[in-house]
């Protein structure tokens, strides 16, 4: 069986740091190149063409002509089944969420050895995505609030999710609350999975589930969202 | 006249307008009390042109108190204390006259003052009586008009009248003029005479009353609104109202035929109250033209004072133990006193005063007038005094005095509205000085915190970011280069700013997001070192008290705790616990490595951890043996 490749495409306007990616995804033997962009505009051209193939974006986001958040919301649309993931320095809180309600699954670090990011981009396929304890904290926050701003609602939520006790915020199981809390208080994946008696795949998809639910309800409430978050 | 603030004083628009208003109307009320007086005194003289009446005004009277007195002839009216000053006694009198015929309508007599007590008899037949003519000092009949119907005793020719009176000592004893006539037109003048008595003090009571308690209602309106340094104003009101109530007492009182002491007593009472009156309605006259702090003025007011105390003993003397110069001597000091501050009084009302003062001039002379035409008129008709203007220009005193007080009363009110817009006004203003001064001082603690949060960052990029960025730095100046002696100060100015960057969104005084946090960006570093970490993290409650910058301190101390294991310590197990102990956190970093020597070590690195710890109010501890060695930091809520 032929081992299947992941095609992945960089946007990134410096260029010593483009050719890094660039490089670090041509060594990996899952990966492989199919484009690097340096401005938005390019890169919606290219996304534009619906002959080019792309599994994984990779999205810087302070771009000489725009937002990469820009890019990953076309993806979104244009490519369903592409995969973003925001290139970030410091991987700070603010523009992690930002990435998150625009459709990213993660982040990469700039300062990450190359063996990493090939890693980072391979594990977000099979279904893993890096989280910050910071970000799990804001995560927690952030559906406490929707719950709150959603409680004189909350009779139809009920109706609609007819599982009694899985969501003791809204949209949010008793399980995935717990991964968050011991997530956001520094314990690992390996150490959550202990601590909760599953496994660290299953804590692994928790993860990638609740950025996909961050996502949906972003697209849901998109402005609402990034009005909060001082993007519009 | 002191002062811009006079109380009685109008603003200068309003002032001039009203004053010739008010002034005007006084004067026509004037005016028409003197026509008034004219039409009464004409239609009043002569009193015997009553149609078919006759005036008896010749007698002959006993006289005096013992036996065997002279029988004299006397013209009525007849005076008792004139002619007896300072004793008491009886009188009798024999009036004769001549009917030419026997009238065929029933007759009557009217005695406008008889008493203090009386019998009369026509002809032998005894007509009537009152009082007692032995009790002295008993009750008195002389106070108002009697008629005493004749019946059928009168004869044609000669008649007798015999009139028999009992005179207490000082309490206007005496006989007037007797009219004989008609029954009817005998009962009409009775009672024209009894209704002016009558009507006249209670109209007095009435109006004296009203203005009373007008004075006090205002009085106590001004004592709850006008301040401290308006506390003069209030003197015109109680000697208003002081004045008002004993004017009421004197005339409520003053035709009481039962008197409720014995009469000396009585008497000396009365003649009290009516001085009190007077002096109290002088005073209220010293404070409408303001005079009232004058040195003049408080010797007026003390002298009024010893007259109205000398009253008192004055009239005992008189009314009981007979010397009747006592009273006068009194009655002259109370008239001079009372006459000389009326001139003054008067004559400076002409010259620039208070409207105030002008109308209580008017009413004086309103009075003086009044008074000039009862004793005209009384000496014109040989009769008894009886005080007709002087009882209506008394009520015309009363009610100027009620203006004065509502005229006084709205301007102490407008300055009072006044007063109080202006403390609103400033405290308006003040409100908001102290609104603008507090956003002045909110925007400066906001550009301090700013500040102090600048600093604070730089600091850490000094201490963190920069020292690292230095160290790196010598060692590439130096040439003496290894890679990993470039990459742990490098790889440390990295996290170092990112830790601070971190910071930046932590909640203040979240220790385990910041513990997680740290163990997040130090976990790669740890992971490669090959240490193996065990990380015990309770549930952990913010502390509030941490601030921005303390919890920078914390990062810090934590970050050179964990770094100084990596570096240094060459342990295989590290233990990172957090946990809530007693009233606080205690965080510990564990190691089983070399250890080093506490006491002796003088690193900068460990002053700097302890001084930071100081400074957010933790206890460091610091134990390291060989093969263990523990920071620990409490940091109590």
């Amino acid at each position: 069986m032929v081992v299947r490749k992941w095609k992945v495409a960089i946007v990134e306007d410096d260029r010593r740091a483009r050719e890094f990616f660039c490089s670090s995804v041509s060594q990996s033997e899952q990966l492989q190149l199919v484009g690097a962009f340096p401005t938005v505009a390019s890169a919606l051209q290219w996304l534009g063409e619906p002959a080019n193939e792309v599994d994984v974006l990779l999205v810087d986001l302070g771009l000489p002509d725009g937002s990469g958040l820009e890019v990953i919301r076309a993806a979104g649309k244009l490519r369903p089944n592409s995969e973003s993931l925001v290139i970030s320095m410091f991987a700070d809180e603010e523009n992690v969420l930002a990435s998150i309600a625009a459709g990213a699954l993660g982040y990469i670090h700039k300062d990450s050895a190359p063996a990493d990011i090939a890693q980072v981009i391979v594990d977000m396929k099979r279904g893993c995505s890096p989280i910050s304890p910071m970000i799990a904290r804001r995560v927690l926050e952030e559906f406490r609030s929707r719950s709150s701003a959603r409680a004189p609602r909350s009779a139809d939520v009920r109706t609609q999710a007819p599982d009694p006790g899985a969501a003791s915020e809204v949209g949010l199981s008793d399980r995935e609350r717990e991964v968050l809390d011991l997530i956001a208080r520094g314990f690992s994946y390996a150490e959550v999975a202990r601590l909760t008696s599953i496994s660290v795949d299953t804590v692994r998809s928790h993860i990638k589930h609740l950025y996909s639910k961050l996502a949906v309800h972003s697209r849901s409430e998109a402005v609402f969202e990034a009005t909060r978050m001082g993007l519009l | 006249m002191n002062g811009p603030q006079q109380p009685g004083r109008l603003p200068a628009g309003v002032a001039s307008r009203q004053r010739v208003v008010i002034l005007l109307g006084s004067a026509a009320m004037l005016l028409v009390a003197v026509a008034l007086l004219f039409w009464a005194s004409g239609k009043r003289a002569p009193p015997a042109a009553a149609a078919g009446t006759v005036v008896l005004a010749d007698a002959l009277a006993t006289t005096g108190n013992g036996r065997s007195l002279p029988v004299e002839p006397v013209q009525l009216p007849y005076q008792w204390d004139s002619h007896h000053p300072g004793e008491r006694g009886s009188a009798t009198f024999d009036v004769s006259f001549e009917l030419t015929e026997e009238p065929r309508e029933p007759w009557a007599l009217l005695f406008p003052k008889i008493g203090n007590a009386y019998e009369v008899t026509l002809n032998g037949a005894r007509l009537a009586s009152r009082g007692s003519l032995k009790d002295y000092d008993s009750a008195d009949s002389s106070l108002l008009p009697r008629q005493i119907p004749l019946g059928g005793f009168l004869r044609e020719g000669s008649n007798h009248l015999e009139i028999v009176i009992r005179a207490d000592r000082g309490r206007d004893a005496g006989l007037s003029k007797i009219t004989i006539g008609p029954a009817s037109v005998i009962r009409e003048e009775t009672e024209r005479r009894y209704n002016r008595a009558i009507v006249g003090a209670t109209t007095i009571v009435a109006i004296s009353l009203g203005v009373g308690l007008l004075a006090l209602g205002f009085w106590r309106s001004h004592a709850r609104t006008i301040d401290r340094q308006e506390r003069r104003g209030e003197a015109l009101y109680i000697y208003a109202a002081a004045a008002e109530f004993t004017h009421a007492l004197v005339a409520a009182t003053s035709l009481l035929e039962t008197p409720p002491l014995p009469w000396p007593w009585w008497g000396a009472t009365w003649n009290t109250t009516l001085g009190a009156s007077i002096g109290l309605t002088t005073l209220f006259c010293r404070e409408t033209a303001e005079w009232g702090r004058t040195r003049h003025a408080t010797r007026l007011r003390r002298w009024l004072a010893v007259l109205v105390l000398a009253c008192t003993p004055a009239s005992y003397a008189s009314l009981g133990l007979g010397s009747a110069w006592a009273m006068s001597a009194w009655y002259l000091a109370l008239g001079i006193t009372v006459a000389a501050f009326a001139a003054h009084f008067v004559l400076r009302a002409f010259r620039g005063a208070t409207l105030a003062h002008q109308l209580a001039a008017v009413a004086i002379l309103a009075n003086v007038a009044a008074g000039a035409h009862d004793f005209y008129s009384t000496q014109n008709a040989g009769d008894y005094l009886h005080p007709t203007m002087l009882v209506y220009s008394s009520i015309l005193f009363d009610l100027v005095l009620g203006i004065i007080l509502i005229l006084r009363f709205r301007a102490a009110n407008r300055r009072t509205r006044e007063a109080m817009q202006d403390l609103t006004n400033k405290f308006a203003q003040r409100e908001r000085e102290l609104g603008e001064s507090y956003g002045r001082l909110e925007q400066l603690a906001r550009g301090q915190e700013r500040m102090n949060e600048r600093a604070s960052i730089l600091r850490d990029m000094h201490d963190g970011v920069g020292a690292h960025l230095a160290i790196a730095l010598r060692q590439l100046e130096s040439g003496n280069v290894s890679k990993e002696g470039l990459l742990a100060p490098m790889r440390d100015a990295l996290d170092q700013l990112k830790l601070t960057i971190d910071n930046v969104n932590l909640p203040p005084g979240d220790v385990a997001s910041l513990m997680a946090n740290l163990r997040y960006r130090l976990g790669h570093r740890i992971e490669s070192s090959g240490i193996r970490l065990q990380w015990e993290m309770a549930s952990l409650t913010p502390v509030d008290r941490l601030d921005v910058q303390s919890m920078r301190h914390l990062m810090f101390i934590l970050f050179e705790a964990i770094s100084n294991v990596l570096q240094h310590s060459s342990a295989s197990d590290l233990r990172i616990e957090a946990a809530e102990v007693g009233e606080g956190i205690r965080m510990r970093v564990i190691d089983n490595g070399v250890g080093f020597d506490v006491a002796a070590s003088s690193d900068k690195g460990l002053l700097t951890l302890r001084n930071r710890a100081e400074r957010i109010g933790a206890r460091l501890d610091i134990r390291s043996l060989p093969g263990e060695t523990a920071v620990e930091l409490f940091i109590p809520r």
